[in-house]
């Protein structure tokens, strides 16, 4: 097992080290960054000149490479265009993305797998028909269309029809809020409803789908035969037999899934003014700042190759059929 | 069981996560209104080109005080509250300005506002080096002044003080380089160099606190935000009371020490907003009360047309669209092929297929300098305004011909030497917009009706412009009241002889003529007079033609709930009158 995940690690970060020149040679010949700057024709020549010098773009592209590498290997992300610290960035805009995310991912988790179970054991009745429809539905409409409609045309008017803010519509928290923690939390969950369930309703469908056929695909299975024609409980065929064998396959597309999730709630955080890490990636993508779009990358790559270690990793506890070599 | 509780331990802490995280904000009480703040900022020194955006003037716009505001009608508007007086005179050949700092302003520490904040900031914009070219003056770790513009502060000879309140000027110090110069005078002079006068002085002395900045820093030590809100001292109706740059949400309340009349509402909040098309929804939602959209488009004006309560305000901004030549393509280097261009090119269609939509009044730009809505505007190029009629592609066609190209019938397209030669042909380059596609190609289709190719390409500005890989290339300046950048778009520098095109003309035009005419009146005395000389540049350059001006862009802003807005178009911004919000 240790093997293996060494021997994972290793390949992940040689991907990771093609992904950062990939990623490094297309941002440095994407534009000119202090082009903005050079724009204002009131800019001093001098400046500019200092702001080459600040941001290495007076020195070969393969030193700039080194330069950012090393400062990696040492916990440095770099400063940004505007010459502050990329790290610390990093970490404030995954705390906002973190807060949006975590909870709908994990309601998401059970809503899917409950209704996976449900569309299942349902299997051909209206139940799994409706449930079916559902998730096809959510899995074909856009996630800007989903938070577009829920914040046209549910928030904006049950807040006007109740006169004042039930559904928050921007922002994870209001500017104006007052009070202690607890006096907040109205608010806070107010702001927090709309992100929750745009982004439940772009991620559950299709784990939804896969949990109900895991289910149907283990429910034909000879073990799961054999422990009925014993008189096991058929709630206990399923917790026991079903749907921990069903659940192996459906936990490797979550955790890979939540990954994604984190860098790609970019759609929500605008929908809901989150000034989460998709906006910050965006931004910095737009200003050609080397060092926002490295970081971004940084931190997905390494979640997706961190997530893709543990799926296998919890593969191989759920199944102890499973031995990695 | 371990794993059920493992799951729940879990599930209860995600819970949790998404709100013990969220940090807490305290307005203060009393009457609230919030901006829209649709870009981020790491710092808070705006003077520096790391840190200058428009977004952070938005939200300094009431805290940092200048002798002059900048009104919705562009004009300078002496702010009293800051300097009861403001005089320019010629004294021997040299322009002196005096102002004479209201007696009643101090930062929102107690500090009075001194001569030593307008030595402070001259000390950091001027750029003046001594005899060996190493900087004059420095931030407090030796290194050189970041500054994003130094116009005006670079032709000045020297800023001193007079007439302290306690009536003896302080010494100074060496560390704070004004010894001798009464750093805290209630009087500053400022001369600029012989033959260096400068119209536009109203716009100089944005002013910082000197006291703060001294001891933190110019370049970077203004950028903590755990101490913004005490480094970012107000001298303005407001103070900063609030930093929360995860949530991109800032919080202005009254200044308690605000000698001036006071501000109508009690809390100004800048909250973020994460993409303009979200704009409207968020006024129509209450989540605030003012939106100033970087661009504003057809649909969010029918959006706010659909919202009961919502107020629109659509006026001509100063960002201009404009088709670039460049000199250096020898086909483009000929007048008359320019010429034959700008008699072709549709204009009034550009308008009506892009920015007519935002707003019908818009009409083709006919000047390079001034806007439609500024003093000074003269409309030098009206012989283009109905460019495309039969009449002016009769006269682009003959102006083609009697410049050498032979225009061939087969193909209906001009020729290079003779009919067999390569047709005349130019590679146009836009950034891909929905707005500059729709430009290129009306562009290219109004010049094949005169028998000239052209090819679009795509690419980002900041790849095409700098560089000689393009023949013609549509984008957009940021245009500004003050006219002295213009010398740098339009103008070029005489080295040995030579013509030098300025680091911003992009085109590489290279009228000595014109740029003696710019620089002259950007050493004016008055206004009045520098006006007058970039009207006889403007003049000029339409024979020039250097780029074909297409038109104005629009300066939107929406509101809701508040009264008292004014949209200004130029660089102050929405919050520019926001004190009188209510």
């Amino acid at each position: 097992m240790l093997k293996y995940v060494l021997r994972r690690l290793l390949s992940s970060l040689i991907v990771l080290w093609v992904a950062t020149v990939g990623v490094f040679l297309m941002v440095v010949y994407s534009g000119d960054p202090l082009f903005a700057l050079k724009m204002n024709p009131t800019t001093p020549p001098k400046t500019i000149l200092i702001r080459e010098h600040q941001l290495f773009l007076d020195r070969p592209v393969t030193w700039r490479y080194w330069h950012w590498f090393t400062g990696v290997l040492h916990g440095n992300l770099g400063l940004d265009m505007t010459n502050s610290p990329v790290k610390p960035q990093l970490f404030m805009h995954m705390g906002v993305t973190l807060r949006m995310v975590v909870l709908a991912f994990v309601l998401a988790v059970v809503i899917a797998v409950s209704l996976g179970v449900l569309a299942a054991l349902k299997r051909g009745g209206i139940i799994d028909r409706s449930i079916t429809f559902a998730t096809f539905f959510f899995l074909a409409v856009p996630v800007f269309v989903t938070g577009l409609f829920l914040k046209l045309y549910i928030a904006i008017p049950l807040d006007k029809f109740f006169g004042h803010e039930v559904l928050a519509t921007s922002g994870e928290i209001s500017p104006v809020a007052t009070g202690n923690f607890w006096q907040r939390i109205p608010g806070l969950a107010a702001h927090m409803t709309l992100p929750t369930i745009t982004l439940i309703l772009a991620i559950f469908s299709s784990w939804t789908i896969y949990q109900r056929s895991t289910i149907l695909e283990t429910m034909n299975m000879d073990h799961v035969m054999l422990a009925r024609s014993k008189g096991i409980s058929p709630r206990r065929v399923l917790l026991r037999h079903i749907l921990r064998n069903a659940l192996i396959p459906v936990t490797t597309v979550i955790a890979l899934d939540f990954a994604g999730l984190l860098g790609g709630a970019v759609i929500t955080e605008t929908v809901y003014s989150w000034n989460g890490l998709g906006r910050w990636f965006l931004q910095g993508a737009n200003n050609q700042d080397l060092n926002i779009t490295l970081a971004y990358l940084l931190f997905t790559a390494v979640l997706v190759i961190l997530f893709n270690l543990l799926a296998d990793i919890a593969y191989g506890l759920l199944d102890p059929r499973i031995r990695y070599r | 069981m371990l794993k059920h509780k493992i799951i729940g331990g879990i599930s209860v802490a995600a819970l949790m996560l998404g709100t013990l995280a969220v940090p807490s904000f305290s307005s203060g009480a009393g009457t609230t209104k919030i901006v829209a703040l649709d870009g981020t900022f790491t710092g808070f020194n705006n003077f520096t080109s790391a840190q200058n955006s428009f977004y952070l003037a938005q939200v300094e716009n009431q805290l940092w005080p200048s002798p002059y505001i900048m009104n919705q009608a562009a004009k300078f508007v002496l702010d009293t509250d800051i300097v009861t007086k403001a005089v320019s005179a010629d004294v021997k050949g040299q322009q002196v300005v005096t102002y004479t700092i209201n007696p009643q302003a101090v930062w929102s520490d107690g500090v009075p506002l001194t001569a030593d904040d307008f030595i402070y900031m001259y000390q950091a914009s001027s750029g003046a080096t001594n005899p060996d070219g190493s900087p004059k003056y420095t931030d407090i770790d030796g290194n050189q002044y970041d500054v994003a513009g130094n116009a005006g502060y670079n032709q000045i000879q020297s800023v001193v003080g007079s007439k302290p309140a306690s009536g003896a000027c302080a010494p100074g110090t060496a560390a704070n380089r004004n010894v001798g110069l009464c750093p805290n005078g209630k009087t500053v002079t400022v001369t600029f160099m012989k033959g260096q006068s400068y119209a536009e002085w109203p716009g100089l002395f944005g002013l910082l606190p000197a006291h703060v900045a001294r001891v933190v820093g110019w370049n970077t030590g203004m950028d903590d935000p755990s101490r913004a809100t005490a480094d970012i001292l107000s001298a303005g109706p407001y103070v900063l009371s609030s930093v929360d740059m995860a949530n991109n949400t800032y919080i202005e309340t009254k200044n308690p020490r605000w000698w001036g009349t006071p501000a109508k509402t009690d809390t100004l909040v800048f909250t973020n907003l994460a993409d303009d098309t979200q704009g409207i929804a968020g006024l129509a939602a209450g989540d605030f009360n003012v939106f100033q959209p970087t661009t504003v488009s057809a649909s969010m004006i029918s959006q706010a047309k659909s919202q009961s309560g919502v107020t629109s305000s659509v006026i001509p901004g100063y960002v201009f669209e404009h088709l670039d030549f460049n000199f250096k393509n020898p086909n483009l280097a000929k007048l008359k092929v320019r010429e034959a261009i700008a008699l072709a090119v549709n204009r009034k269609a550009i308008i009506a297929a892009t920015v007519g939509q935002v707003n019908t009044a818009t009409k083709p730009l006919d000047n390079y300098i001034f806007m439609s809505n500024q003093a000074g505007y003269k409309a030098d190029g009206a012989a283009y305004d109905n460019a495309g009629s039969t009449a002016d592609l009769t006269k682009a066609k003959a102006l083609l011909a009697s410049s050498g190209y032979v225009f061939d019938k087969s193909d209906s397209k001009f020729h290079v030497g003779s009919a067999s030669g390569a047709p005349l042909t130019f590679q146009l380059w836009e950034k891909g917009s929905s707005v500059r596609a729709a430009e290129a190609q009306i562009v290219q289709a109004d010049l094949a009706k005169i028998g000239i190719t052209v090819d679009i390409n795509v690419a980002s500005n900041s790849v095409i412009l700098g560089t000689d890989n393009f023949d013609m290339v549509i984008f957009g300046w940021a245009g500004s009241p003050l006219l002295s950048g213009y010398l740098n778009i339009y103008g070029c520098t005489m080295t040995a002889g030579v013509c030098t095109p300025n680091s911003s003309n992009y085109g590489n035009l290279a009228d000595a003529a014109v740029s003696k005419v710019m620089a002259k009146a950007n050493t004016s005395l008055t206004i009045a007079d520098e006006v007058k000389g970039y009207q006889q540049a403007d003049q000029t350059l339409w024979k020039d033609l250097p780029t074909l001006p297409f038109y104005q862009s629009s300066q939107g802003a929406f509101w809701s709930g508040v009264s008292g807005v004014v949209n200004n178009p130029t660089q102050a911004g929405i919050t520019w009158n926001a004190q009188e919000w209510q």
